[in-house]
């Protein structure tokens, strides 16, 4: 069977609204409800993320196949230095007006976890071309929301509107403040949600956080009496650092980095096994190394044995 | 007919229909003593913040829910309340815009009335605080007491702080106690609060339980760290009768929606929720910061109860070691 290559307007509409970094996989959050008090500076804002996504996740794609995981998260924290020293160099030498919040976040892209998400889990696994695409539309959708955000805060919390005073001249400063942001966010990603479940329902499931599975478990396991379990497995672990993307991509690696005891070594050869098709080489090479881990485990088991 | 009762019992509606009907019987009260002082004004900007409260509730219930219902009170309650921490010539927008957001932004959105993570009109009273500072304390004249001492400005809570000197002597006892001080119009009435504490007691005297809490925090906290120089009496009726932490006491600490289950646990939490409020008072910005006081406690419960539930526990284990 071939498999036929998903087209822009495909990758458009899964990074850039069913899997929407900010609003769905609510990464990096706390700098958008930061930064977004004004057009000018959440235009600005959304300028230099692209070019940070953008440049990482094809350096990522280019160069980054065949090196470990943990040397390639420091590759994407130089790419993005490269671009934010000069931004941050024009900013001390000639000011840009567009205040403090910026100056203070900015350096904070460079470790963007939305950059460095989606070079973990695209553009280190497919070739440069579908890798620009994926930084667009995920791009296109942390912009698009950044620059919504800061549209409706300056109109309503500022009575502006780039600046320019409207009409009427009224205000709620409140909404200027982070709580304001947050809660316009909730308002759009209720909106975005109602828009997938209506117009794509058959993505809705992606839009699903498992974590909030692994918490009502916990609810019901605490009212039935049963001892609930103290920590989360590593699958609502990956899926709560990365997204619903974690249990097919990076769910492997965060297991298999993660193995203490023969049984769980058991369990992740069982799963590597399912998705060695999937994942072809890489898997084989990971069983293997899983294999010489059980072995050693059995040893210490024996000796504890003893 | 057991099993209809049984139903009745678990209607959500039902319950919170008659919980927050007795407050609102109780508010009317409040509504009565802000008409005699305010006049029809009063009376505009308390339909302004209810009328809000309940088109936004009907619209939001119809894109949220796809019903149409005020049968739980909430938003009439809510908008009541909102109305009543404000000054009487406070312009109509402000409660309309608080009440807006108590019910879009709080109420609605974690499921309707009785479960939301705060009490929406603390946290309408808490937003319309922070956008409009200068008219929700510019208090009107015509609330000054009979000497005419008290202006606009010179609110019992903005005398606090400012550590003004404030006596008892200076400011008529009675004034305070029938709420003839500048304040806001519904809650500085000390003498209809109290009645409604009773009731509260009589009626359901286990939510009276955070109530106590609170007001017990509250006065040790007056007479431990006065903040006027003219004794500690004088301090703790100020604080207790200044602003609205008495009406937040009686309306706001005690929502079953965000208070613990056993008594105990209520009582702390009260308490807990009180040392906030004076904390706010002696540190915040604003004179008057009960609203945000009570928001910070009603989100900080789940943490407040699993504290609760550790202590437990030891003190379980230890008695079992024992």
């Amino acid at each position: 069977m071939e498999n036929k290559k998903p087209s822009f307007g495909e990758y458009l509409m899964k990074g850039a609204v069913v899997r929407n970094p900010v609003l769905i996989q609510l990464a990096g959050i706390c700098t958008v409800a930061a930064v977004s008090s004004s057009l000018y500076s959440g235009l600005f804002f959304s300028a230099v993320f692209t070019a940070v996504t953008l440049l990482n996740c094809l350096f990522a794609s280019l160069f980054l196949k065949k090196v470990q995981r943990p040397v390639r998260v420091i590759f994407y924290l130089f790419v993005s230095l490269a671009v934010i020293c000069p931004l941050m160099y024009l900013f001390e030498v000639k000011g840009t007006g567009l205040g403090e919040t910026v100056r203070l976040y900015l350096p904070l892209l460079a470790v963007n976890s939305v950059t460095a998400v989606h070079c973990e889990q695209f553009a280190v696994k497919h070739p440069p071309l579908d890798s620009v695409k994926d930084a667009i539309s995920v791009s296109i959708g942390y912009s698009a929301v950044m620059i919504a955000l800061s549209l409706v805060r300056e109109v309503l919390g500022r009575g502006e509107l780039a600046g320019r005073k409207l009409p009427g001249n009224f205000a709620l400063p409140g909404l200027l403040m982070p709580f304001g942001s947050f809660v316009i966010l909730g308002f759009f990603a209720v909106g975005l949600k109602w828009y997938i479940s209506r117009y794509q329902p058959e993505m809705y499931e992606e839009t699903a956080v498992n974590i909030k599975t692994a918490r009502l478990n916990f609810r019901e396991k605490e009212e039935s009496g049963e001892a609930p379990e103290t920590e989360a497995s590593p699958e609502e672990q990956a899926a709560f650092l990365f997204g619903n993307e974690a249990e097919d991509e990076l769910f492997t690696e965060f297991w298999v980095e993660n193995p203490l005891n023969s049984e769980n070594i058991v369990e992740n050869i069982a799963a590597l096994t399912q998705k060695n098709e999937q994942f072809g080489n890489e898997a084989q090479e990971r069983m293997n190394e899983l294999l010489g881990r059980l072995d050693r485990n059995l040893d210490f088991d024996k000796k504890d044995d003893k | 007919m057991p099993q209809n009762q049984n139903k009745k019992k678990k209607d959500p509606l039902a319950k919170s229909a008659a919980f927050f009907g007795e407050r609102i019987l109780m508010l009317l009260a409040l509504c009565v003593m802000a008409w005699y002082y305010g006049g029809e004004r009063a009376i505009r900007v308390i339909l302004s913040g209810t009328g809000t409260a309940v088109l936004c509730d009907l619209a939001g219930g119809l894109m949220f829910y796809n019903r149409v219902t005020l049968r739980d009170l909430c938003a009439v309650f809510t908008g009541l309340a909102i109305s009543l921490m404000m000054p009487a010539g406070v312009p109509y927008y402000v409660p309309a815009v608080a009440s807006a957001f108590a019910i879009i932004a709080v109420k609605l959105p974690f499921g309707g009335a009785l479960k939301y993570p705060a009490v929406p009109a603390a946290a309408g009273f808490a937003f319309a605080t922070v956008c409009f500072p200068k008219l929700i304390f510019d208090y009107n004249p015509a609330f000054s007491s009979a000497s005419g001492q008290l202006v606009s400005g010179n609110s019992l809570a903005s005398m606090l702080q400012n550590s003004s000197s404030v006596h008892i002597d200076l400011i008529s006892g009675f004034d305070i106690l029938t709420g003839s001080v500048s304040g806001p119009m519904g809650t500085g009435c000390i003498i209809v609060l109290l009645g409604c504490c009773v009731f509260l007691l009589i009626r359901s005297p286990r939510a009276f339980v955070s109530t106590a809490g609170f007001l017990l925090a509250c006065a040790v906290m007056a007479l431990l760290f006065p903040r006027v120089n003219t004794g500690r009496a004088a301090s703790l009726i100020t604080e207790l009768g200044a602003g609205s932490l008495l009406f937040a006491a009686v309306f706001f600490v005690n929502d079953p929606a965000v208070m613990p289950k056993t008594p105990l646990r209520r009582f702390a939490f009260g308490a807990f929720a009180g040392v906030i409020c004076m904390a706010a008072r002696y540190f915040g910005v604003y004179e008057e910061s009960v609203c945000f006081a009570v928001v910070l406690a009603d989100v900080s419960l789940p943490v407040f109860e699993s504290a609760a539930k550790g202590i437990d526990s030891r003190l379980k284990r230890r008695k079992g070691a024992a």
